[in-house]
C-alpha cells in the first residue's frame, strides 16, 4: 500500500507491532528503508525526501513521538507532507507502566504541533485509514494537509506485549543468596 | 578570538562552481545558514532556521532521493553534536553522494559563545569514522582546506570533514526564512 501511494523513503525505529511491515518494506524494490537511531531523524529525512521529489514516511512506537517533537514542527512550518505510522503502547491492557505517559500523550502532543492525527482502533480499519492518510498527505486534494499526517494504530490491533517469563513472580531480592 | 580557518572563505570554496556540479546544499541553523547565503543565495540551498540537529538527516533524505546529485550539508559543531545520532544512521545507510562539512568553532556562536564539547575532546571526524564513514578528515590548517573541499565535493561518501574555524562572528547575511518558499524554490529548481 505504501509503495502504491508513491512513498519512496521510509525511516523506522522498530516496534514489535511493526515487525512484519518493516520486513515487507525492506523487500520492496520501490522503497528505500532506513533504520533510524532515533525517531526525530526520520522527520528530517522526510523533509529531504520532499525537497528531492520523493515521499517520506516514518514508523515508530508511541514512545518515539516524544523523541521527535521539535523536528515535527518543521513539517508544518515548511508545509512538507509526510506520513507517520505510530503503533500505540500504554493503552488498555498495557503491562509496562513506563509506557503509559507517552502513550497516553502521543496523540495530543502531535496535534499540539499541528499534525493531523487519525486513529485506527481495529485491524479492519487500518488499511482504509492508512490509504486515506496517504491520499490526504500526498494527493493534493481538498483534504490535503499542510504538514504531516499521523495514523495512530491502537494497541488493541497489535496486541499487548507479554512480560510473562514463565517463571512466576520475580524473586524477592532480599531472599537472593 | 582564537586563530583558525576562515569560515566564510571555506564555505565559498565548498560551493565554488556549484551549478556545473548540480550541488544540492543543506545548512544547519545559525552561522552555517548565514555562511552559505554569504557565498550567494541559491534556490538549491535549504538553510534551516530551526530543527536543530536535523541538517544531516535532511541531507540523507535528499541524497537517497536524488542519487544523481551530490548533496552537501554545511553545519556547525553544536548542531551536529545535537544530531549526533544521525552519524550511525548515515554510516549504515552509506549514501555515496552525501558529504557533511562541519564548521567547528568549538562554540555556540549564536547564543553568546558558550563552549561546545568539541573544545573539550570530542572529534566529530573520529566519531564519523567510527560510524563507518569511508572518508573523514579533520582540517586545522588553512593550507589543508583545499583537501577538505575536494573530499566534500568528490570523495566516496558518506564524507564528514571537520574544519576547525575561527570563533569570530561574521556579519549576518540571512536567507529567506519562509519555509514553504525555501521548499518550493528548491523543488522548482530541480524541475519538480
Amino acid at each position: 500500500m505504501l509503495s502504491d501511494a508513491g512513498i519512496t523513503l521510509v525511516g523506522f525505529v522498530p516496534d514489535g507491532g511493526l515487525r512484519e511491515l518493516i520486513e515487507r518494506l525492506g523487500a520492496d524494490p520501490a522503497i528505500d528503508t532506513v533504520a533510524l537511531t532515533t525517531e526525530e531523524e526520520g522527520i528530517a529525512m522526510c523533509v529531504g525526501a520532499h525537497l528531492g521529489g520523493g515521499r517520506g514516511a516514518v514508523l515508530m512506537q508511541s514512545s518515539g513521538v516524544g523523541n521527535c517533537i521539535n523536528m515535527v514542527g518543521m513539517l508544518g512550518t515548511c508545509q512538507v507532507p509526510a506520513l507517520l505510522l505510530v503503533t500505540m503502547r500504554g493503552q488498555t491492557g498495557e503491562a509496562n507502566p513506563w509506557q503509559v505517559p507517552m502513550g497516553q500523550a502521543a496523540g495530543e502532543t502531535l496535534e499540539a504541533l499541528g499534525v493531523d492525527v487519525r486513529r485506527a482502533s481495529t485491524s479492519d480499519a487500518v488499511p482504509a485509514e492508512v490509504a486515506r492518510a496517504c491520499e490526504d498527505a500526498f494527493g493534493g486534494g481538498s483534504n490535503a494537509s499542510d504538514g504531516g499526517i499521523a495514523v495512530l494504530i491502537d494497541q488493541a490491533v497489535i496486541g499487548v506485549k507479554s512480560f510473562d517469563t514463565g517463571q512466576g513472580s520475580p524473586p524477592d531480592p532480599g531472599s537472593a543468596s | 578570538m582564537t586563530a583558525g580557518i576562515d569560515r566564510r572563505a571555506t564555505t565559498a570554496a565548498l560551493l565554488a562552481d556549484r551549478n556545473d556540479a548540480g550541488l544540492l546544499v543543506v545548512a544547519g541553523l545559525g552561522a552555517p545558514a548565514w555562511d552559505i547565503t554569504a557565498a550567494g543565495d541559491h534556490p538549491l540551498n535549504f538553510p534551516l532556521w530551526g530543527a536543530m540537529g536535523g541538517a544531516a538527516m535532511v541531507g540523507l533524505g535528499l541524497a537517497l532521493t536524488r542519487p544523481d546529485h551530490r548533496v552537501l550539508v554545511v553545519t556547525g559543531d553544536g548542531e551536529q553534536l545535537m544530531g549526533l545520532t544521525a552519524l550511525p544512521t548515515i554510516g549504515a545507510a552509506a549514501p555515496p553522494n552525501l558529504a557533511i562539512a562541519v564548521l567547528d568553532n568549538e562554540h555556540y556562536g549564536e547564543t553568546g559563545g558558550q563552549p561546545t564539547a568539541t573544545g573539550s575532546g570530542t572529534d566529530l571526524a573520529a566519531v564519523a569514522a567510527a560510524c563507518g564513514f569511508p572518508t573523514t578528515l579533520r582540517i586545522s590548517e588553512g593550507d589543508d582546506v583545499p583537501a577538505g573541499v575536494d573530499a566534500c565535493r568528490a570523495a566516496q561518501g558518506p564524507v564528514l570533514v571537520v574544519f576547525k574555524v575561527a570563533d569570530d562572528v561574521p556579519d549576518l547575511v540571512v536567507p529567506p526564512r519562509d519555509g514553504p518558499l525555501l521548499v518550493e524554490r528548491f523543488r522548482a529548481a530541480l524541475g519538480i
